[in-house]
């Protein structure tokens, strides 16, 4: 079936609407503004971010975040309480991705996130079958509470996003309003 | 046809976003929709179907109840992003529709959808189609499996398999 072609145009209008900044959800990525971060803050972290990314609070029973960059990368930080152990956290987030994003990708392990003494993997692929970047997944455990960070880069974004990442970790204080 | 047997017509809203928006979207960049959905998945759907009746200036808006979307990897390393809409009540309004990725060489995006029919003695069934060409062509392959996730990405895979 052939669309007409006047309401071909006014689709072809209306798409392009939705796709173009800032009017439609679809934007282009930007280097971090990290001359005036923003901070965040709950019950058992605190942390600053750029202030051009926004931040999404975790909905349901668990605390945590996700942190969006102006373009598509993003941070997610899950605590969980009474804690677990990190390894566990680790491997079950890393776990549930695999159906979804990561099977087939190249696994290595990574060592610390910021100040933490955080176990971490790092799956690099194609995500979705489709678009090449990487998960990192880090996972750290206090006396109150566990805390797994999720980092999401496309490759062609790693450049423009990664100070913003750094900026994230670097500030990252697990244990606020509680015990260390 | 609806089950109460009164014929309706397809509401421009629902079949806008399943027809012609999301595979507009899709085709136009198929990697950057893919990094949406996987990031965004929910707020980008439900913004893009808010923002569909003020673009095309539609006086009937329907609600977004039962829109949603789930991402899958098949064993042939194929990535579908599945998305739900609201319930279909009209015959080409989709249940569901499929966007299924290859590896980024290839093909780059194809676009399933999952849509209600009546078969001539007016039962509802499903049909199977399929938008090529950028969008341009549709592509009817029949009766559709139920109207269950697992179901179509069953089907899609079926239909690939089969070239």
């Amino acid at each position: 079936m052939r669309r007409p072609t006047e309401l071909w145009r006014r689709i072809r209008s209306g798409v392009d609407a939705l796709m173009r900044p800032p009017e439609g959800p679809v934007s282009d990525e930007r280097a971090p503004d990290l001359l005036a971060p923003r901070v965040y803050e709950s019950r058992r972290f605190r942390l600053s971010y750029p202030g051009n990314w926004g931040v999404v609070e975790a909905e349901g029973e668990g605390e945590g975040c996700s942190i969006h960059s102006p373009g598509h990368s993003l941070l997610q930080i899950n605590i969980f309480e009474p804690t677990v152990p990190a390894d566990e956290a680790l491997e079950a987030h890393a776990e549930a991705f695999s159906d979804t994003l990561t099977r087939g990708f190249e696994r290595d392990e990574v060592a610390g996130w910021g100040s933490l003494e955080a176990r971490g993997l790092r799956l690099r692929g194609p995500l979705l079958a489709h678009v090449p970047g990487e998960l990192r997944i880090f996972a750290a455990a206090s006396e109150a509470a566990t805390a797994v960070i999720i980092e999401q880069i496309y490759d062609e974004d790693r450049g423009l996003v990664r100070p913003g990442f750094a900026m994230i970790a670097s500030s990252f204080e697990l244990g606020i309003g509680g015990r260390r | 046809m609806s089950e109460d047997g009164e014929n309706l017509q397809p509401r421009d809203h629902h079949y806008l976003f399943a027809h012609r928006v999301l595979p507009g979207l899709v085709f136009a960049e198929p990697s950057r929709f893919a990094q949406i959905m996987i990031g965004q998945g929910e707020a980008f759907l439900m913004q893009v179907w808010g923002m569909i009746p003020e673009q095309f200036g539609l006086a009937e808006r329907v609600e977004p109840a039962g829109l949603g979307y789930s991402l899958a990897l098949a064993e042939d390393a194929t990535g579908m992003i599945t998305v739900r809409l609201p319930p279909p009540r009209a015959v080409t309004e989709a249940h569901m529709v499929a966007v299924v990725f290859g590896p980024k060489d290839q093909d780059p995006a194809r676009y399933f959808t999952l849509e209600l029919g009546y078969s001539l003695d007016d039962r509802p069934r499903t049909v199977l189609g399929e938008w090529a060409q950028g969008g341009e062509l549709h592509a009817n392959f029949g009766d559709g499996p139920s109207p269950e996730e697992g179901a179509f990405r069953a089907a899609i895979a079926r239909l690939i398999a089969g070239g």
